[in-house]
């Protein structure tokens, strides 16, 4: 597969993302062909992935989980960074776009990281030999996890539209900024017990076919977030139609 | 009518009125030393009677007491604030809603500061472990490791206080939060505890000393936007 | 945006031309899975453990990764149409 084809896919996602955001007329009906690229797409990986690239030096086939499971995480961060992006803007300017996006953004990083890391933790078994392991990367991608599953379930726990916003955007900062906190001592720790042995060489087919996954990926990122913003919009909609329960809140309109 | 005092003397202020209302009735320190102390026990227990395990990790049961009791006591240091609309009164003073945060930090690092002291006789007896070797820089860890709980721990307290089912949230919220801490602590101490032969415990020790100034600068920034949803 | 989106759709066949010919999927599935292991597998007992350190197989573990990975698509594809905004009725009181 010459190069240019996964990376000209990515341009046109990355158009299609712009767009999205630049003007809102596409909006309603552009995930449609975004979406209908990834799955024709995502077929590709699967076929891309278990049977045209080589098998690896070194792991062989088990090598073939890292061309899903590196864009599941890849995806995972980037959706975590927009979360941060957005808890950020909403606490130095209170919008309920952000609020819904920061929303949107956290659940569908936690889904992309929950499988990421479950294929790791498949594709450490038959290399390490254990199914988890003191591996810096799988480490603060877990706790990454955790936090935001924390945050999800505080979201979830808060009644008032305006607390919850608050609230989970500082909920965010503080669990983003422990991300390279814990990236360094487990990487000091593991110094200790033994050396990480690194897939060194990569070969160009798997450099194409992960660069293929990652933009599989990110169209389902796109699309994810962009339905998962409108489930949030909706129901901040609703919940602003009820009639208030206790002290009504005039910053809400 | 109030003169405006400085941010130190107002978090001082606060500091001094957390020890008087702990001092009052010391339930809160009793309670937590007895639940601590029921924990490391608990975990000699689980680890079975052989001397040398569980003096090999005696820093990391020690940690996950004092991790353990830091959530009761973080949990009640915002629900006395809670009864009474007590924060709002406090939010209300002339008082920058910083200068809370760094006394609550303080009021709660100091009480499980307290706390780990109280605890280190008792890993001797549960677990065995040799105090001398280098005492200094172990209390330097705890004053840490406890700066560093609190640290995240008052925010999140702040904002658990008030949601529902917060005796759920608060570690859900703040133990990912503490990895880093839990293994730069557990580490620092067992290189007290223990020979250290390759000298990592002064990297564990900036690790720690990073891991609270980071906590105590974003909460010192994003603590206000909490107090003014309480 | 039109454009593009033709111009997406009609691509991805494309990346997929220079493929070994298309076989049916059940039969590829079975085929590359022994095709290395004779040169691997005659020496001898221990040496064929320790090996040159490559690992053989493991094909259950990448397709229960492949699976895991297929299967959360549709799961949340699912749960995003199941909550989807159920548009202007419900809007009206």
């Amino acid at each position: 597969m010459p190069s240019f084809i996964p990376l000209t896919l990515l341009a046109l996602v990355v158009a299609a993302i712009v767009a999205h955001l630049a003007s809102p007329k596409v909006r309603p009906w552009l995930w449609k062909p975004v979406a209908a690229l990834g799955a024709v797409m995502l077929v590709a990986l699967w076929y891309l992935g278990l049977f045209w690239a080589p098998p690896e030096q070194f792991m062989s086939d088990v090598g073939r989980i890292l061309y899903v499971h590196v864009p599941h995480v890849w995806m995972a961060l980037l959706a975590f960074t927009l979360n941060v992006g957005c808890a950020v803007a909403y606490l130095m300017k209170k919008s309920w776009v952000t609020d819904a996006l920061a929303e949107s953004a956290a659940e569908v990083g936690v889904y992309f990281g929950a499988v990421g890391v479950s294929m790791g933790s498949i594709w450490a078994r038959p290399t390490w030999g254990v199914w988890w392991d003191w591996d810096p990367r799988l480490i603060s991608t877990t706790v990454m996890l955790l936090a935001y599953v924390g945050y999800l379930a505080l979201r979830s726990f808060t009644e008032d539209p305006e607390r919850r916003a608050t609230w989970s955007a500082v909920s965010a900062i503080l669990s983003y900024v422990s991300l390279p906190i814990v990236w360094f001592s487990v990487r000091w720790w593991n110094s200790l017990h033994q050396v990480q042995s690194n897939p060194s060489t990569v070969d160009k087919p798997m450099v194409q076919v992960l660069r293929w996954g990652a933009v599989t990926m990110l169209c389902f990122l796109y699309v994810f977030i962009v339905k998962r913003y409108e489930i949030a919009r909706s129901r901040q909609t609703a919940a602003m139609e009820l009639p208030p329960l206790e002290a009504p809140r005039p910053e809400a309109a | 009518m109030t003169p405006k005092i400085s941010l130190l003397h107002a978090a001082w202020l606060v500091l001094k009125k957390d020890w008087q209302i702990e001092w009052r009735t010391r339930a809160r320190l009793t309670a937590i030393i007895f639940f601590s102390l029921s924990t490391l026990l608990l975990f000699s227990f689980a680890m079975g009677p052989d001397v040398n395990t569980l003096r090999a990790h005696a820093p990391g049961y020690l940690w996950l007491g004092l991790l353990f009791a830091s959530v009761l006591s973080l949990g009640e240091s915002f629900r006395i604030e809670s009864e009474n609309q007590a924060l709002t009164g406090l939010v209300l003073t002339p008082v920058e809603p910083r200068a809370i945060f760094v006394g609550k930090v303080f009021g709660n690092a100091s009480l499980l500061f307290g706390l780990s002291l109280v605890l280190l006789p008792v890993t001797v007896a549960l677990y065995d472990v040799e105090l001398s070797r280098d005492p200094l820089r172990l209390v330097l860890v705890l004053f840490l490791g406890s700066v560093g709980i609190s640290a995240p721990g008052t925010v999140y307290s702040a904002i658990a206080a008030n949601a529902r089912a917060r005796d759920v949230m608060l570690p859900l919220l703040l133990f990912p939060v503490l990895v880093p801490l839990l293994l730069a602590a557990v580490s620092a101490t067992r290189f007290t505890l223990q020979p250290d032969p390759q000298e990592q415990l002064g990297s564990w020790l900036k690790l720690l000393t990073a891991f609270d100034l980071i906590y105590l600068s974003v909460g010192f920034l994003v603590f206000p936007k909490v107090a003014e949803e309480d | 945006m039109k454009p593009f989106v033709l111009a997406a759709l009609l691509l991805a066949p494309l990346a997929l031309a220079d493929l070994p010919a298309p076989e049916a999927a059940p039969a590829a599935v079975v085929e590359p899975a022994p095709a290395p292991a004779p040169a691997l597998k005659h020496p001898e007992g221990i040496e064929k453990a320790m090996g040159s350190g490559v690992i053989e197989g493991g094909w259950e573990y990448i397709y229960a990764a492949y699976g895991v990975g297929l299967l959360g698509v549709l799961v949340f594809a699912a749960s995003l149409f199941i909550r989807r905004p159920k548009g202007l009725p419900e809007r009206a009181p």
